[in-house]
């Protein structure tokens, strides 16, 4: 058995495509690429795939990763050159390398870094950003078969933080390495939402441009 | 259109993935240099429209030429309608992401009655007129086609012209011949005058239509002796050798089918007298194994699904559907290639090809013996007996099936109580045979449900003269077969009555009944088809509110001389063969298979007798 994993972008309207869409998109360019991928055995084989966790809808990136295991490999380069013709401009396979064992993504990358793009009338440079203490998010918890609104403090999970910037008028650039592990996973657009309500700006969030650049391990 | 604020509404709409265009195989070409543009508008949701054949055929068929481009437009769910609403977006093409408005020719393809309100629906997203005589030669070309044009009449307001047949023979033709007319600086209606003299195109606005005292039609005149009498439907001859099609666009997101589909035979030869596109696509004409393993081929090669459908009214009556089978599964058996049957006979044979093709699951087996009893069955012209449904089941069964639905139809003409007994008659039959076998034999979880539907009358059918029962009647027959059935593992399901009821009044009608329509949108009528939309009491209203009635169009029996809105369309087989079948019905006689014998149905040079 041999063990891939394949780092792709999801780029431009494709970042609206769900997870599992993209997994399903993935399986058919393995297929159409003609590798000897390992089938799961049982009743209803399935390709032996894993994923690092879910992009959230409407966010794009340059680092999405994926394993992949084979039974024989002869040309990864050739293989991977297949999977991208069959793939579509805004996802393709960007880089690959082989796998010892004991590898899986969540022991190689708990981070990940996020770019955000806001337009703005106010000067967000002004705003005397601190992202140390007190980063409220407010979600929905399951309990039981229920769900109660938490609110909780999320700065913990900010591993680092640059900006607001600015290059071009009314528009200003956020970037901040969060946390995405087994642990705890914060999700981008909260993020940004507490940000917002923190500094009480009054932007509607689906407005922001992000975009994940980079994973780490920390 | 503004992709900054496109991208923020989809941000804010369920599935945004509908929206986006971009799959594998689509074509995009660029807008403005292309001299035709021509936007395929299918009235209901993406995951609906994706898994339509005709609109891939018509797709690729048009982007094959050089100077057209096609696009494609679904019809936005309504939270992305409110989105659109907001923030002063028309409805836009998938592809070039245009306004509809920016396209020459705007078509829809009509596949179901219960689909008009949302054409509208569409129009008005794009901020096009859906009146034919409110736009003007600014307005893109408003047009349709497809199977429910045969009556084209109810939505005849809509369209500024008809296409009648198969597009594969024409719409190329009408494509070039209104670039041509723009590039000369003719005026909408003077093209239209010249199109209405192509073969397979109808321009409404050019019939008068006169009405008797009584409301029945008493003549339709054209208003230009240069046009046609009556529009013919226009096929493909030679069908071996028309546009195949070597991809398909492959979506993103789940839709209803997700699969590769070569079409074995266009027509069907079986006769159900209740059945239009039985009667609207003849004469049958099949594709040879040869051409079906190349396109297959390169269906495979380009989509990279693992599911080959072969498609057809009646798949299983394809003349060499055991060599084709037997080829397919020599060739791909080793990729994980799953073959399916969307349509199966009441036969053994049928479930003998299904048996070698379905190895690995036994998934559910659907049956459409659509009558309980032989003589309603005769009746209707469903040429299958109780031996036949027996083999069967029975063979079914042997191969491991356990899991059985059943397809009947109520509400049929000289229907009694003991045809509706026979529904669960078969019912209990199949549930006998599966238990009533040495344990060791007996597989799997049995599980039995019967699918009733409600009897619509359609134009161009033997039935076209016959009334629709009432709704009450429907209530009162599905409780009836209902209370019959009072077996826990025998499950019963049914259409809504209020469906069929508006779907029948559609179906029959006249050009006035485009008022109905248009008051039932205006009354917040959209994806009529879907039931968490549909309202009855909506249409209950428009139809007060034009004073079309259902007695009219749903409950009378229609004189045998009754001239018919839709006879405007000659779709080649004759009335008097109609006639003919409907006195059969009444006598419960079949009619043979015409690939037996030619039953003398009207079409002329028969591509079956050459």
């Amino acid at each position: 058995m041999i063990k891939i994993r394949l780092v792709y972008c999801k780029l431009g309207f494709l970042k609206f495509i769900s997870h599992l869409d993209t997994a399903e998109l993935l399986r058919r360019a393995i297929s159409y690429s003609g590798a000897d991928i390992a089938y799961s055995g049982g009743y209803n084989p399935h390709m032996v795939l894993s994923f690092a966790n879910p992009l959230p809808l409407g966010v794009s990136s340059d680092f999405e990763l994926f394993d992949m295991t084979l039974n024989s490999l002869d040309d990864l380069d050739g293989l991977v050159k297949k999977m991208n013709e069959y793939l579509p401009d805004q996802i393709q396979i960007k880089d690959y390398y082989l796998l010892g064992d004991n590898e899986s993504i969540n022991s190689e990358f708990s981070h990940s870094k996020y770019e955000f793009e806001i337009i703005s009338d106010i000067d967000l440079e002004d705003i005397d950003l601190d992202l140390k203490t007190d980063l409220y998010q407010n979600r929905m918890k399951k309990k039981g078969k229920k769900k109660i609104p938490i609110r909780e403090d999320i700065s913990p999970y900010v591993k680092s933080y640059e900006g607001f910037t600015s290059e071009d008028d009314n528009v200003y650039r956020l970037t901040s390495v969060l946390e995405t592990s087994l642990e705890k996973t914060i999700n981008p657009n909260r993020f940004i939402q507490a940000i917002f309500d923190k500094y009480e700006i009054l932007i509607d969030i689906d407005e922001v441009f992000i975009h994940k650049s980079q994973m780490y391990k920390y | 259109m503004d992709k900054f604020k496109l991208e923020k509404i989809l941000k804010k709409v369920d599935k945004p993935a509908r929206y986006i265009g971009g799959e594998k195989n689509q074509v995009v070409k660029d807008f403005d240099s292309t001299p035709l543009k021509f936007a395929f508008c299918y009235p209901d949701l993406y995951e609906i429209g994706m898994s339509y054949l005709g609109m891939q055929q018509i797709y690729y068929l048009i982007n094959s030429n050089k100077d057209m481009l096609c696009e494609r437009v679904f019809a936005p769910w309504t939270d992305m309608a409110d989105q659109l609403r907001q923030n002063d977006l028309d409805l836009y093409s998938l592809e070039s992401k245009r306004s509809l408005k920016e396209f020459d020719i705007v078509g829809f393809t009509l596949l179901y009655e219960m689909s008009y309100t949302t054409i509208l629906y569409m129009l008005d997203l794009a901020n096009i007129s859906f009146r034919s005589e409110d736009r003007t030669d600014e307005d893109p070309l408003v047009i349709a086609g497809g199977p429910s044009s045969y009556n084209p009449e109810p939505v005849a307001d809509f369209f500024d012209l008809f296409i009648i047949g198969e597009a594969e023979e024409i719409n190329v033709d009408l494509f070039k011949f209104y670039q041509n007319s723009i590039e000369k600086g003719l005026s909408k209606d003077e093209f239209l005058k010249l199109a209405g003299q192509m073969d397979g195109i109808y321009v409404p606005k050019f019939y008068d239509v006169t009405y008797n005292e009584d409301g029945t039609i008493k003549s339709y005149d054209k208003k230009y002796d240069f046009l046609k009498d009556r529009i013919s439907k226009q096929y493909v001859s030679d069908f071996d050798n028309t546009f195949e099609l070597d991809k398909l666009i492959v979506p993103y997101i789940e839709t209803v089918h997700k699969r590769n589909t070569v079409e074995l035979f266009r027509g069907c030869t079986q006769g159900c007298r209740f059945c239009q596109a039985g009667y609207t696509y003849r004469p049958v004409r099949e594709k040879s194994v040869d051409t079906l393993l190349k396109t297959s081929e390169n269906q495979l090669k380009n989509n990279a699904y693992n599911e080959l459908s072969l498609s057809s009214l009646s798949s299983c009556d394809y003349s060499n559907l055991n060599l084709l089978v037997n080829e397919l599964m020599d060739r791909y058996e080793d990729e994980k290639l799953k073959i399916s049957l969307p349509s199966l006979r009441v036969d053994s044979l049928s479930i003998d090809i299904l048996k070698r093709i379905e190895k690995v699951k036994k998934t559910g087996l659907t049956l459409a013996p659509e009558a309980g009893s032989q003589n309603m069955r005769d009746i209707i012209n469903k040429g299958i007996d109780m031996e036949d449904y027996e083999n069967a089941i029975k063979d079914a069964y042997d191969a491991g099936w356990s899991k059985i639905k059943l397809y009947f139809m109520i509400g049929l003409p000289h229907e009694t109580n003991e045809d509706l007994q026979g529904i669960s008659q078969m019912g209990y039959k199949a549930y006998d045979m599966f238990f009533d076998r040495p344990e060791d034999q007996i597989k799997g979880h049995f599980s039995l449900n019967i699918s009733m539907s409600n009897f619509v009358p359609k134009s161009f059918t033997p039935f076209q003269w016959e009334p629709q029962i009432t709704i009450d009647e429907m209530f009162e027959k599905i409780y009836y077969t209902k209370d019959l059935i009072k077996n826990p593992r025998i499950s019963v399901s049914y259409h809504d009555p209020y469906t069929s009821c508006i779907e029948a009044y559609i179906s029959r009608g006249d050009r006035r009944i485009s008022k109905t329509i248009v008051s039932a949108y205006k009354n917040g009528a959209v994806f009529d088809s879907w039931s968490e939309f549909f309202s009855f009491e909506t249409w209950e209203k428009a139809i007060d509110q034009t004073g079309l009635s259902l007695e009219f169009y749903n409950y009378r029996k229609r004189d045998e001389d009754e001239i018919f809105p839709w006879e405007i369309i000659d779709p080649l087989v004759s009335r008097k063969y109609l006639q003919k079948e409907n006195k059969k019905a009444k006598e419960a006689v079949l009619t043979r298979d015409c690939r037996k014998n030619c039953n003398n149905c009207g079409i002329k040079n028969c591509e079956m007798i050459r």
